[in-house]
């Protein structure tokens, strides 16, 4: 399986630090950003296929992140993660342009697999 | 304005009442004066017509014998003389203003050479008489007054008229305000009851919304730290996975001991990442709850939603040995989510089943029946099941109630299902005896359509 690299944001930085060490140990490099400000810059400077974006976050929240994302970056897919209660917010990131959606507490195999899915829907555009 | 007890509203209702029939009593004041005057007349003609007849037949001539004859006939009357160029020439009355004013006032109504009567309109003046007047060709004119009370023995009927007509106008009155007051009393007290109900109503809502809000708040604020912790028991189950492989090269004797604690650790770290799932599945109920924004409604034939969920549930119904029966009599559809009917009845219907096997009755039946009204579409779902007392119904809404063994149900079905109703515009009800049974009604508005389905 080939490296692959994402960008994990999320708000809550225990969460970020789990799910950071467990996809590092299923071969997927994480790079975390804590807020959608900090995950446009770091997706600047050094840009990665998949983008795993919590929905509900302090500052500009995950809807208006993914806007940018997509302004700056049509290719790269996005994974948006939720509460239940922004279901809707999600449903509408969808229509935005975001590749899928998953619900918190989420599986990490699901959350894989998701990531594995967008990586390669990302591969077939570039090519 | 608050009016707090029952008689000041049925003081109010009387007064009302009475200050409405006021115009009819003017009528009838009005009516009474028109009917008296008319007696009066009545009453004095026969002196005028007497006194005509002597002037007539001349056998009297002059104004002064007039006088007497009527004098004779009406005792202790007032009287004035004219002659025949109108000039007072003599009078029982000593004031001369007073002799000119009434010769005036009756010549006002009656004019000057003829013979006539003058009754006073009502409102009386006082000390006021009936006035006959009765001109003597070539002599002049007989004024000749006599007072009211001296006449009314001829009045006898109209007065006995007038004081029939006023005691019934006053006893209708009275009657008819007791009526009407009695029946404002009734139709507050109704107002009062309905509003009763309603008020009831909304507290009960409110106070259940309220606790949806609390609880989904809370659900919400859990649900990262839940993630974090079924996360990180993830994260420590691969790391003993690493251990593992190193203890397999291991000797034997300590690679068996490691073993069974490995296993042991795994087993515990399962059960964290099940009971972590499982607080999960509350959140997620808790927040499903409370979720506002748009639903996707349409047209939901409530029928096939009732046959779906009998066909899921009917394996597990048959397992217990209760058996479903189903009336489907609803012609038109509801205006709802589908996926919120659906859930609704899951809850429901689910319940109920429970409910008969803990039931020791004969009975294991659990029935299902739809039909519809003109503004609502009904969901019946009865059971034979143990049924629920009062204070049990009354709380059967809330989250977290469950009469249910720990661990076997949440508590969160039935008041999902409740505020999901709520959500759809409609409302979920619960009739219960216990020992007998219980059965909950689903209410759901009707789909606005153009046409009646085929039946």
């Amino acid at each position: 399986m080939e490296d692959l690299k994402i960008l994990l944001v999320d708000d809550e930085p225990d969460f970020l630090s789990v799910i950071a060490r467990r996809l590092a140990r299923r071969n997927v490099a994480v790079s975390v950003a804590s807020s959608g400000m900090e995950a446009l810059e770091k997706l600047k400077a050094d840009p990665v296929k998949v983008v795993v974006l919590d929905v509900k976050m302090p500052g500009i929240d995950g809807i208006e992140t993914l806007r940018r994302i997509k302004e700056m970056m049509p290719d790269v897919e996005v994974i948006m993660l939720t509460g239940h209660a922004d279901l809707d917010v999600a449903i509408s990131g969808m229509a935005l342009g975001a590749y899928d959606y998953l619900l918190k507490p989420a599986d990490i195999d699901e959350l894989m697999f998701k990531v594995h899915d967008a990586a390669s829907v990302h591969n077939s555009h570039s090519s | 304005m608050y009016i707090s007890s029952h008689n000041s509203f049925r003081w109010l209702a009387t007064r009302i009442f009475l200050i409405g029939i006021g115009p009819l009593f003017i009528l009838f004041a009005v009516l009474c004066s028109r009917v008296m005057h008319n007696f009066l007349d009545d009453a004095a003609t026969p002196a005028l017509r007497y006194a005509q007849a002597l002037v007539e037949q001349k056998e009297v001539r002059t104004t002064q014998e007039v006088k007497e004859q009527l004098s004779m006939l009406l005792p202790e009357g007032r009287w004035i003389l004219q002659d025949d160029s109108q000039h007072i020439t003599s009078s029982n009355i000593e004031d001369v203003q007073e002799q000119q004013r009434l010769i005036d006032t009756v010549h006002k109504q009656n004019g000057d050479h003829a013979s006539s009567i003058y009754v006073p309109m009502w409102p009386l003046p006082p000390n006021s008489s009936v006035w006959l007047h009765v001109y003597v060709p070539g002599a002049g004119s007989v004024f000749y007054g006599v007072s009211i009370e001296s006449l009314l023995p001829g009045a006898t009927f109209s007065f006995g008229l007038c004081l029939t007509l006023f005691f019934s106008l006053l006893f209708t009155s009275i009657f008819n305000s007791i009526i009407f007051s009695s029946f404002v009393h009734e139709k507050l007290a109704q107002e009062r009851g309905l509003r009763e109900k309603l008020e009831q109503k909304l507290i009960e809502s409110n106070r259940l919304s309220a606790q949806t809000r609390v609880v989904a708040g809370i659900a919400h604020e859990i649900n990262t730290p839940l993630a974090i912790m079924i996360q990180e028991a993830g994260w420590v189950k691969e790391l003993l996975e690493d251990v593992q492989e190193q203890a397999d090269l291991l000797d034997k004797e300590s690679r068996k001991s490691l073993g069974a604690t490995f296993a042991e650790m795994n087993t515990s770290l399962n059960m964290m990442q099940k009971q972590g799932k499982r607080c999960a599945d509350i959140t997620h109920g808790l927040l499903r709850m409370s979720r506002k924004g748009a639903e996707n409604k349409t047209e939901v034939d409530v029928n096939v939603m009732v046959q779906d969920v009998v066909h899921l549930l009917q394996p597990k119904a048959l397992d217990l040995g209760i058996e479903f029966k189903w009336q489907l009599n609803a012609f038109v559809p509801a205006y709802a989510s589908s996926g919120h009917v659906q859930q609704i009845l899951m809850n429901v219907v689910n319940n109920a089943i429970d409910a008969v096997a803990a039931a020791e009755g004969e009975e294991h039946k659990v029935i299902i029946s739809t039909f519809s009204t003109k503004h609502s579409v009904l969901i019946r779902i009865t059971d034979t099941g143990v049924g629920l007392s009062l204070e049990l119904k009354n709380r059967i809404f809330e989250p977290f109630f469950t009469t249910k063994a720990a661990g076997k149900g949440t508590g969160l079905g039935l008041s999902i299902s409740h505020s999901l109703a709520r959500r759809n515009n409609g409302s979920l009800s619960v009739e219960s005896s216990p020992g007998k049974g219980s059965s909950f009604t689903l209410t759901l508005p009707v789909a606005e359509v153009d046409y009646l389905p085929a039946l």
